[in-house]
């Protein structure tokens, strides 16, 4: 049996920002490594909650200064020696555009190099690599040279995928989008959205952001003033009904179920977002989420089980963990293992994590691109 | 005018075993914050980023041959030598401009990989690079770096020649950041003369003060500096503070100490030097006045201090040979 990660990255912290969370403390550490074996002493002390936490974070800022997208790689294929075949999506990241300023590596580099690493030996066939795509490059002038840029990815250094992150400052049914929508449609290529609100967004300014091409009253409100609010607008699962609209065959992955919160809370204005994204995965086939990251915490794992089981949507849950953003809440190893655990106890009939983890996304990567 | 000089000896005699503290706790805190490794680093994304077409800095310190001289994954190399460097770049440019082909054949349901072929990979060894470099210098977008390729690949005919320019390129460059580097670690040393000066009340003032007044001090201190001379000027005509082993580093650290301990300095903490000296009420007010009194007398420490243990050795060797030599006709 082939299992997959769906949902992994390897960019070093040279392909981030400085402005974004996480990379000062990296930088830090870079320049002081002192400081890194300090936070190790200290969390092998042991004093309680507090240690687990340290340790944590120095765990993902040191997996983050690996110097290399191939040492940090192989410090996610060491979880899974014991698992057999186990492929692994890798999500490029494109930050260039999200107004916190030119991260060191720029992203031509960041691609070449992935690819360069896929050339040698076995990895062609462990990592998986999804092309970020964000419409606001400048050299993207019409969406017509976009797909002209994207299609050399897929048919000659071999991507598999596409990612999105709208957070970063741009809405998912931007009209520089439609040809490349169109294309991946008519070659069933996958495409990976990021969907939950979290610390990672559009940082420029928001004064005077243009009107989306379809305002949607219920979910856009252009009048908030803190980013992290107003990530909101591009991130909503409802924006997707408009690209489905348009392209009701696209394949598409609205990651992280919309986040832990939106999944275990309910009450008004809480649950809107797993709501919205179970719906569209009710009305469209080909819609799917994954658990990724979402998975950190276990109380959301009753309700992830309750939709395995339902036949409805349980072939559209992907599973992956957001390797190594995850590693600061929780082991890639734990996570992984209690979840199992857990979906392996639901049920006797079938196997809910090998459905998640190896059917279920040997049909969402499957294109003319890649089968399995 | 003798006072004037065994003053200066002595004067330089403390500053110069301050001075090794100073130095070696400077080199100490470079090697843990692995400073040089760093400012290497720095230098080289400096040059090689190329925003306008990609971070060769970072193909450079992920190429094998650069790769290797890491102590881990996460840290980067202290040194590299001019060849190994100009080996790594050479290979990327060469290498730069086709990218293998990956395709997926979904008979097989596995990639097909298709590497680039170069014409230096069919001829014999060697041949064909300086082709393959420029090819690579072509291919890029007009930027600065571009620029700087082209012309380090003037007058190259073969992998020798283009080698050596490149090495002659990285040696110069060296040289040029090097200054940097001191500028950086005179800053440094002055932080750490700081420290030393507070820790030990190292006062330059108060010191000059003692030594012009108590001559026995002055004798005792002048009496030592000729026997520490004699005994360190192989040292110091050979190996600089920075280039010594660790092990040896901490001895000298340790030999200082200590002879610092036993000779009596005007140096150190005392309760009684701090009260009743300035005739004011209280305690702490004296203290207080004592601390504003003695800033100025740390700050001119603290340069001092940064002046390098090599440099007060000197002074201390001259004004030596110049007691010497006027002594007589006294």
């Amino acid at each position: 049996m082939i299992y997959f990660n769906s949902h992994t990255h390897i960019f070093s912290a040279q392909y981030v920002p400085n402005n974004v969370v996480g990379v000062p403390i990296m930088n830090f550490m870079s320049r002081y490594p002192i400081a890194a074996t300090l936070s190790r002493f200290f969390a092998r002390l042991r004093f309680g909650a507090i240690d687990s936490q340290l340790e944590r974070v120095t765990k993902f800022a040191s997996i983050g200064l690996g110097t290399s997208q191939e040492t940090i790689f192989n410090t996610l294929e060491e979880y899974y020696n014991s698992w057999g075949d186990v492929r692994f999506v890798i999500l490029t990241m494109d930050m260039e555009q999200m107004g916190a300023g030119k991260p060191m590596g720029n992203y031509r580099t960041q691609l070449e190099e992935l690819v360069r690493i896929r050339a040698r030996g076995h990895y062609a066939n462990k990592l998986l690599p999804f092309l970020f795509v964000d419409p606001r490059r400048p050299e993207f002038v019409n969406g017509k040279v976009l797909v002209e840029w994207v299609k050399p990815w897929f048919e000659r250094y071999g991507f598999c995928g596409i990612k999105m992150y709208p957070a970063l400052g741009y809405y998912p049914f931007d009209e520089k989008l439609d040809e490349l929508y169109d294309w991946a449609e008519a070659k069933q290529v996958p495409i990976l959205y990021h969907c939950i609100q979290g610390v990672i967004h559009y940082r420029g300014s928001l004064n005077g952001f243009p009107k989306p091409r379809h305002f949607i009253p219920e979910i856009h409100n252009l009048n908030l003033k803190e980013g992290k609010a107003f990530q909101a607008n591009f991130t909503h699962p409802l924006n997707y009904k408009k690209v489905l609209e348009r392209n009701p065959r696209l394949k598409i992955c609205l990651a992280h179920y919309g986040g832990e919160e939106e999944l275990t809370r309910r009450g008004p204005n809480k649950g809107a977002w797993y709501d919205a994204i179970r719906n569209l995965m009710v009305e469209y086939k080909n819609v799917y989420t994954d658990i990724s990251f979402t998975l950190h915490d276990q109380s959301t794992f009753p309700i992830i089980a309750k939709d395995m089981k339902d036949p409805a949507v349980q072939q559209q849950v992907l599973f992956g963990t957001d390797y190594y953003v995850v590693q600061k809440d929780k082991d890639e190893g734990d996570l992984r293992d209690e979840l199992r655990a857990f979906l392996n106890a639901q049920s006797e009939e079938r196997n809910l994590f090998d459905l998640m983890a190896a059917e279920n996304p040997r049909t969402f990567l499957r294109s003319s691109f890649y089968s399995a | 005018m003798p006072v004037l000089v065994d003053v200066i000896i002595s004067f330089a005699l403390i500053f110069l075993l301050f001075s090794i503290l100073v130095s070696g706790m400077a080199e100490l805190w470079q090697l843990i914050i692995r400073k040089r490794a760093l400012f290497l680093h720095d230098a080289i994304n400096d040059v090689f980023n190329d925003h306008l077409n990609k971070n060769y800095a970072h193909l450079i310190y992920t190429h094998p041959l650069v790769d290797r001289l890491k102590e881990k994954n996460t840290t980067y190399p202290h040194y590299i030598a001019a060849g190994t460097f100009a080996d790594a770049l050479i290979d990327i440019i060469r290498n730069d401009h086709q990218l293998p082909e990956i395709t997926f054949n979904h008979e097989r349901k596995s990639y097909d990989i298709k590497h680039a072929v170069y014409s230096s990979d069919q001829a014999k060894a060697g041949d064909g690079i300086v082709t393959d470099f420029n090819a690579g210098i072509h291919a890029m977008a007009e930027s600065d770096l571009k620029q700087l390729l082209r012309t380090v690949s003037f007058g190259a005919d073969d992998y020798a020649s283009l080698k050596r320019n490149v090495v002659q390129w990285f040696n110069d460059y060296m040289s040029a950041t090097s200054t940097w580097y001191k500028r950086g670690m005179t800053k440094m040393l002055f932080g750490f003369g700081i420290i030393v000066a507070l820790v030990f009340n190292v006062n330059a003032i108060h010191i000059v003060k003692e030594l012009y007044d108590q001559k026995v001090m002055r004798d005792e201190l002048v009496n030592y500096a000729k026997e520490y001379v004699a005994k360190n000027k192989e040292f110091y005509d050979g190996e600089k503070m920075q280039n010594i082993p660790i092990d040896l580093q901490v001895q000298r650290i340790q030999e200082a100490y200590k002879e610092s301990r036993a000779l009596n300095l005007p140096v150190g903490w005392r309760l009684k030097d701090m009260t009743n000296r300035y005739d004011l009420p209280g305690m702490t007010t004296d203290i207080i006045l004592y601390l504003l009194m003695s800033i100025p007398g740390w700050l001119i420490a603290a340069a001092a201090l940064s002046y390098g243990a090599d440099n007060w050795f000197n002074i201390l060797s001259r004004f030596i040979n110049i007691r010497t030599s006027i002594k007589p006709k006294e």
